[in-house]
C-alpha cells in the first residue's frame, strides 16, 4: 500500500507526502472547500496527475493537513494498494423516493463475496445521514462495516458537493467497497461529551425536526439552559448536543438549526419520538481526550504505510474554536508518525460503534478509520 | 484582546518588565490567554446550565416528595377499607408489607373469591324462585282443581233451595251454601293473591257507578251486620260524578274486605263508611273512602304486620272470627296497583278506621241500567247449545237453564258444538274454553267460517286481559267468568241474549 498526499492551498498545488507509486493508485481522495471542489481546474489538475485513478471529491467545514485544519483549501490523498481492489459507486438522492431508498440502492449494487468494507462520502445537506445509514444496513444484514461520513459547507448549511470523477453535484452520494484478503479496517468513534440533568423523552418530532420533549417546547427548553446565550441560537446550542437513546444504543445528536417561526429545531440525523433524551456538556479536556481514545481504539499494529481517515463532527470545530488542533495532535500522538492523516470535519460521521455492531450516523464524535494491508 | 485578570497577576508577578521583546513569549502568553477566558466563558456556561438542571432536578424531587405522600395517604386509606371488608380477618400481614402490589393481589383473591359467593348466590335466587313459583303454580292448580266441583255443590244447593223442604232441611242446606260459600271465598282469595304475587293481576279500567258499587256493598253486607248488632251507616258524597273509570270490580272486593273485616270485629256497635271528593283538577277526582267501627281496635304493634299475608292481629283472632288472613294483604296490594295505599288509625278497645285516597277520572255518563230485575226468572223461547267437557258441569248449568225455560242441547267438546251448530239454529252458544279434541277458541274460529251472527259466549276461569284478547279475536262476543253465580249467570244471559237480539253482528 502506498500513499500520496497533495494540497492546493493560495492557489498552488504542493506534495505533502512524496512518494513515488509502483503501481498507479486507484483512489484519490479530494477534500476541499465547496469552492474549490466545484472548480473545474481542481478536478482537471487531479486527473493530469492521476490519469488512470478514481478521483472523489467531496466538499468539508474544514480540511485537515496532518495535524492542521485548515479552510479554503483541498488536501488530495492518492491511494494504491498492493493486494486490495476498490469499486466506487455513485448515486443522486434525486433518483430516489428517499434517504433510505438510496442507501438500500446504493450498496445493492456491490458483488457481496470478497466484500471487506464500504467507505461512504454522501452530500450532507440533501441526504437524511440516518435513512441513508439504515439503507445500507438493511440491504447488507448489518455484516459489512460502513464508515465515512457526510459533506461540509463551512459553518454555513447551505449546499455541499460530493463527486466522483468529472461527475460532482448536489445529492451526490458515492461508495466505494474494498474487496481482498490482506486489507485491514480498524475504526474508533468517540465524542467525550458528559450527559447531565434529567433524563427526558421525545414527544413531538418528525425525523430530525423536534418540536417537544416531555410535552414541552424542546427550543424553550434549550432558551432556558443556555441563559444568557440564547441569543446567540443556533450557534450557542452546540455547546449542548442531545444524547438520543434508542433501541438501547445511545448517539449524539447536534443542533443544526432552529425554527423560530415553528418552534423548533433542526438536529443533524433523526430525533424519534419516544426515544430517551438527555443534554449533554463537555469541557475541551474531555473532548481532547476523546479524539486519542477513537485513535487508540483504530490503531493497529501493522507494519508499513497506513492510512487513518480522521472524520470530525463541525460541532466540535465550532466549539474548539482556536485550539481545534488539540484534537487532531491528541490523535496524532496515538496514532504513531509513520500514519498518513486525512480527513475533513464534516455534517454526520458514519462508523460502527465497534467490529461488531452496525454502524451509525454520529454526531459530536472524531471517527477514525485506520485503513492497511498486510 | 485583553488578558485575563489572573494572567495579568501572573505575568506581573513572575515576567522581567520587557517579557514583551520576546516575539514567541508573546504568540504562548497570548495561547495561554484564550485558554483562560475560553475556559472561564465555559465555566460560566456549565455553572448556568448546572444551575438550572439543579433547579429541575429540585422539582422533580418536590414532585416525587408530594407522590409519596399521596401513595401513603391513599395506601393507608386503602389498608383501612380492605380491613373494614374483612372485619375479625387477620390482615395485618397487608398492613405490614405496605405495598400496592401486594394490597392488589389480596384484593383480587378477594373478589374472585365474592364472585364465587355471587354465583352461589345468583343460583340460590333462581333456585328459590323457581321454587316458589312451583308452589304457586300447584297453589293456583290446586285451587281451579277445587272450584269446579265446588261450583257444582254451590249450584246444586241453589238449585235444592229452590225446592220445598223439610224445616230441619232448610236450615242444613242454608249451611250448606253458606259454608260453600265461603270455601269458594277462600280459594277465590288464594288466587288472587297469588295473581297479584306473581305480578299476573291486571287492572280492568272501565266506567262505572261508584255510588251504586257503595250502595250494593252495603246492602250486602246490612244482614251480617245486623247479625252482630252493628248498625252499618253509609255517608255519600253528592259530587261523586255519576261514572268514574276504574277497576269497580277489584274497588268493590277492597271495600267489602274492610266492611266485612269491621263487622267481624265489631259487636253492638256502629259501622260507619264515609265516601267523598277530597279533591277535583279537571276530570280527575281524588276520592276518600273511610270505614270506621267501634270495634275491638288493633294495638300499635299489630297494625304493622296485618297487611302481611296470613297475618291476623293475634291466632286468638283467627280462632273466634275466621278468616283467611289474607284480604288486608290483598287490599294493599291492590290498592298498589291503583298507586294508592291503604291508611289505619285504631287504639285497643277504641275501634279503627280503615281509609284510603284514590284517583279517579271522571267518566261518560251513560242511562241507567236496561233492564230491571223480574221477579220471576224466564228466559222462554231462547236456544242454546252448552259445550263442555266436565259432566257434573254440563249438570249443572242444565238444571239452572232449565229453571229458566231454556231449550237446549249439551256436547262434550268443540268438534261436536261444530257439528251441532251445523245442523241447528241456536240462539247461543255457551262454550267451555278448555275441552279435549278441539278446544273453546278452536271451535268458534271454525263455526265463524260459515256463521258470523251467532252468539259464542265464553266459560272461563281466566278473567286477565291476555286470555280475554285471545278469547275475542277467536271471534266469540262475551264471557261468563267460572264459578257461576247463578244470579250473575241470569242477568249476564238476558243482557247478551237481549243485545245479539237487537245488534247485527258484523
Amino acid at each position: 500500500m502506498q500513499i500520496k498526499q497533495l494540497a492546493l492551498e493560495h492557489g498552488s498545488w504542493s506534495s505533502q507526502v512524496e512518494n513515488q507509486f509502483e503501481k498507479p493508485p486507484a483512489l484519490v481522495l479530494n477534500f476541499g472547500h465547496k469552492d474549490l471542489i466545484e472548480d473545474r481546474s481542481t478536478f482537471d489538475y487531479l486527473r493530469k496527475e492521476f490519469p488512470s485513478s478514481t478521483i472523489i471529491s467531496c466538499s468539508t467545514s474544514g480540511e485537515i493537513h496532518n495535524t492542521s485544519i485548515k479552510d479554503k483549501t483541498c488536501v488530495a490523498t492518492a491511494i494504491a494498494f498492493q493486494h486490495t481492489k476498490t469499486v466506487p459507486i455513485l448515486i443522486n438522492i434525486k433518483d430516489y423516493a428517499g434517504s433510505l431508498a438510496a442507501g438500500k440502492a446504493l450498496v445493492s449494487q456491490f458483488k457481496r463475496e470478497g466484500l471487506k468494507f464500504i467507505l461512504v462520502l454522501s452530500d450532507g445537506h440533501l441526504v437524511n445521514g440516518s435513512d441513508l445509514v439504515n439503507g445500507m444496513n438493511e440491504e447488507l444484514d448489518n455484516e459489512i462495516p460502513i464508515s465515512g461520513g457526510l459533506a461540509g459547507d463551512g459553518p454555513d448549511f447551505i449546499s455541499t458537493f460530493v463527486g466522483m470523477d468529472e461527475n460532482i453535484a448536489q445529492g451526490n452520494v458515492v461508495a466505494i467497497g474494498f474487496y481482498g484478503d490482506r486489507i485491514k479496517i480498524n475504526h474508533g468513534s468517540e465524542g467525550g461529551w458528559r450527559q447531565f440533568g434529567p433524563t427526558r423523552t421525545i414527544t413531538l418530532s418528525d425525523k430530525n425536526v423536534l418540536y417537544e420533549i416531555d410535552g414541552e417546547n424542546a427550543l424553550a427548553l434549550y432558551k432556558k439552559y443556555l441563559g444568557e446565550h440564547a441569543k446567540n441560537l443556533p450557534g450557542s446550542a452546540l455547546f449542548f448536543p442531545l444524547a438520543i437513546e434508542t433501541d438501547g444504543r445511545e448517539i449524539v445528536r447536534t443542533i443544526l438549526n432552529i425554527d423560530e417561526k415553528n418552534n423548533s429545531m433542526i438536529f443533524a440525523g433523526n430525533v424519534p419520538e419516544g426515544a430517551k433524551a438527555r443534554l449533554m456538556k463537555a469541557n475541551f479536556d474531555r473532548l481532547v481526550d476523546a479524539a486519542g481514545t477513537a485513535a487508540e481504539m483504530s490503531h493497529t499494529n501493522v507494519e508499513g504505510d497506513k492510512l487513518s481517515i480522521l472524520i470530525s463532527c463541525v460541532g466540535r470545530k465550532l466549539i474548539f474554536g482556536n485550539r481545534i488542533e488539540e484534537e487532531l495532535e491528541a490523535a496524532r500522538e496515538v496514532l504513531g508518525d509513520e500514519t498518513i492523516i486525512a480527513g475533513f470535519y464534516s455534517y454526520g460521521e458514519i462508523a460502527p460503534f465497534s467490529d461488531f455492531m452496525k454502524c451509525e450516523l454520529h454526531n459530536q464524535t472524531m471517527t477514525i478509520t485506520t485503513i492497511s494491508e498486510y | 484582546m485583553e488578558r485575563h485578570k489572573l494572567l495579568r497577576r501572573q505575568i506581573k508577578k513572575y515576567l522581567p518588565a520587557n517579557w514583551e521583546e520576546n516575539e514567541q513569549l508573546v504568540h504562548f502568553i497570548a495561547a495561554i490567554n484564550e485558554s483562560y477566558t475560553n475556559y472561564d466563558q465555559d465555566q460560566a456556561l456549565s455553572q448556568h446550565a448546572f444551575d438550572i438542571a439543579d433547579q429541575e432536578y429540585n422539582e422533580i424531587t418536590q414532585k416525587l416528595i408530594n407522590e409519596k405522600e399521596l401513595r401513603d395517604k391513599s395506601i393507608e386509606t386503602l389498608l383501612n377499607s380492605v380491613s373494614q371488608l374483612h372485619e375479625g380477618e387477620n390482615t395485618d400481614w397487608i398492613s405490614e408489607s405496605n405495598d400496592l402490589l401486594n394490597i392488589a393481589q389480596y384484593l383480587n383473591v378477594q373478589v374472585s373469591k365474592r364472585k364465587e359467593i355471587e354465583g352461589q348466590l345468583k343460583r340460590a335466587i333462581r333456585d328459590a324462585r323457581n321454587a316458589s313459583k312451583a308452589k304457586s303454580q300447584f297453589l293456583s292448580t290446586m285451587s281451579h282443581e277445587i272450584r269446579s266441583p265446588l261450583n257444582v255443590i254451590i249450584g246444586m244447593s241453589h238449585l235444592l233451595q229452590l225446592e220445598d223442604h223439610l224445616p230441619e232441611q232448610v236450615e242444613n242446606l242454608e249451611i250448606l251454601n253458606i259454608a260453600s260459600q265461603n270455601l269458594m271465598l277462600l280459594i277465590n282469595d288464594i288466587l288472587d293473591y297469588n295473581k297479584i304475587e306473581s305480578g299476573k293481576l291486571e287492572l280492568d279500567l272501565k266506567p262505572f257507578s261508584l255510588t251504586e258499587l257503595i250502595t250494593n256493598i252495603k246492602k250486602a253486607n246490612s244482614v251480617n251486620a245486623q247479625e252482630k248488632g252493628n248498625q252499618l251507616k253509609l255517608i255519600l258524597d253528592s259530587d261523586i260524578p255519576e261514572r268514574l273509570i276504574g277497576d269497580g270490580g277489584r274497588l268493590g272486593q277492597i271495600i267489602t274486605n274492610l266492611v266485612s273485616n269491621a263487622i267481624k270485629f265489631t259487636n253492638e256497635g256502629t259501622i260507619r263508611m264515609t265516601v267523598s271528593v277530597k279533591k277535583q283538577e279537571g276530570i280527575n277526582h281524588l276520592i276518600s273512602i273511610r270505614v270506621k267501627d267501634s270495634g275491638i281496635g288493633i294495638s300499635k304493634e299489630k297494625q304493622q304486620t296485618i297487611f302481611e299475608q296470613f297475618t291476623q292481629a293475634s291466632s286468638n283472632i283467627t280462632r273466634q272470627y275466621g278468616g283467611t288472613g289474607l284480604g288486608l294483604a290483598i287490599s294493599k296490594r291492590l290498592l298498589e296497583l291503583m298507586n294508592s295505599s291503604i291508611e289505619i288509625e285504631s287504639e285497643e278497645g277504641e275501634g279503627s278506621t280503615f281509609s284510603f285516597d284514590l284517583w279517579l277520572k271522571e267518566g261518560p255518563s251513560v242511562g241507567k241500567a236496561k233492564f230491571e230485575e223480574s221477579d220471576k226468572r224466564d228466559l222462554s223461547g231462547s236456544y242454546i247449545l252448552v259445550v263442555d267437557d266436565l259432566e257434573y258441569n254440563l249438570v249443572m248449568i242444565r238444571k239452572i237453564l232449565g229453571e229458566w225455560n231454556v231449550k237446549m242441547d249439551l256436547c262434550y267438546n268443540g268438534e261436536e258444538a261444530l257439528q251441532r251448530v251445523k245442523e241447528h239454529s241456536y240462539d247461543m252458544v255457551l262454550m267451555d274454553m278448555q275441552m279435549p279434541v278441539m278446544d273453546g277458541k278452536e271451535a268458534t274460529r271454525e263455526i265463524r267460517k260459515f256463521n258470523r251472527k251467532l252468539p259464542i259466549i265464553a266459560f272461563t276461569a281466566l278473567n286477565d286481559q291476555a286470555s280475554l284478547d285471545e278469547l275475542y279475536s277467536a271471534g266469540m262476543n262475551g264471557y261468563l267468568t267460572k264459578p257461576f253465580n247463578p244470579d250473575e249467570m241470569y242477568n249476564k244471559l238476558r243482557e247478551l241474549l237481549n243485545r245479539f237480539d237487537k245488534a247485527e253482528l258484523e
